[in-house]
């Protein structure tokens, strides 16, 4: 697996643990914020420091929710786990 | 043993709570803008007002478990009419205070949220709640300080973590030797009890806070003096 589609397969866990869904029904397009977020705000941040100890443990690479190249995007970074994934892909390549 | 970060650690009301602290068995790492050699507790330069500053003070520690509160007691003030004040001073006086507050809450929070139990101890003045003359650049950067913490506190309560400010009166430290004795007196006139407080008045609402105890005590100014 490369470091994009381990960082999807964690997040599918970790969302399908925090949201109480079965993992089959986490995908790449499982929202997280907007109405339609399966997490409420405490999850969403459960889930990213969650996925920032990942990041560092795992992938070696640091992932800094609050950077400008982080809030700086059109669409959140946040919005979906596809997104946060492709995020967190892009550092491990830089 | 539980880590207590502090800022303005150096002097003053924050000297006062880190020496006691690191003296009742907390692990203290105390906040300045310079060394500090004479410090019994583990101390650290940084200073508040810049972010990247910090955020590389505080990287070591975002996944310490052990970190259970943040106190800001870093703070400048200049007593100026806001007309003779110059643009530098507004700026830094907003940056420390107001940012440096900030700025330590967003980069500390993820070590308290993780440790499970947290308390972030911000500090105003009673000046706010007086519009006190000739402070309305100090005032507006504490009233700044007492609105981010009764939003914040909102933000950390699902996390267990309270967040609460404590506005003293003047209080007998080295920091206020230089201003005009009548300046002080007619504050002090102002409170509901009409004495100069010392700094051990603030570390008892400090170690209120900090008590297990105090877990539904989030989102208050506590004004010690009274207004």
């Amino acid at each position: 697996m490369n470091n994009r589609e381990e960082t999807v397969e964690f997040l599918r866990q970790e969302v399908s643990t925090l949201a109480g869904m079965p993992a089959e029904s986490v995908s790449e397009a499982t929202r997280l914020i907007g109405g339609d977020s399966c997490l409420n705000s405490l999850k969403l941040v459960e889930l990213l420091l969650a996925l920032e100890e990942f990041s560092e443990d795992t992938l070696h690479v640091r992932f800094d929710w609050t950077s400008d190249s982080a809030m700086s995007e059109n669409r959140s970074i946040f919005r979906t786990i596809g997104s946060l994934a492709d995020y967190i892909a892009g550092l491990s390549i830089s | 043993m539980k880590t207590v970060i502090i800022t303005g650690a150096s002097r003053g009301i924050g000297r006062h709570c880190a020496n006691y602290l690191h003296a009742t068995g907390y692990r203290v790492i105390g906040i300045a803008r310079h060394t500090d050699p004479e410090a019994a507790f583990e101390a650290r330069v940084c200073d508040v007002s810049d972010y990247e500053s910090v955020s590389a003070t505080f990287h070591d520690i975002r996944r310490d478990r052990s970190v259970f509160a943040l106190i800001n007691a870093a703070g400048i003030a200049s007593m100026n009419l806001l007309l003779t004040t110059p643009p530098k001073t507004i700026k830094r006086i907003v940056e420390t205070n107001l940012l440096g507050t900030i700025y330590t809450s967003q980069l500390v929070a993820p070590a308290l949220i993780r440790h499970g139990v947290g308390r972030i101890i911000n500090f105003s003045t009673i000046a706010v709640s007086i519009g006190l003359q000739g402070e309305s650049v100090y005032v507006a950067s504490k009233a700044g300080v007492e609105g981010f913490s009764r939003s914040f506190s909102r933000e950390m309560a699902p996390h267990g973590v309270t967040v609460n400010v404590i506005a003293p009166g003047p209080v007998q430290t080295d920091l206020i030797v230089k201003v005009a004795s009548e300046k002080i007196q007619a504050v002090v006139d102002r409170q509901v009890i009409r004495r100069m407080a010392v700094a051990e008045d603030v570390l008892r609402v400090v170690l209120m806070l900090l008590a297990p105890e105090s877990n539904m005590l989030s989102g208050q100014v506590f004004h010690i003096g009274g207004v």
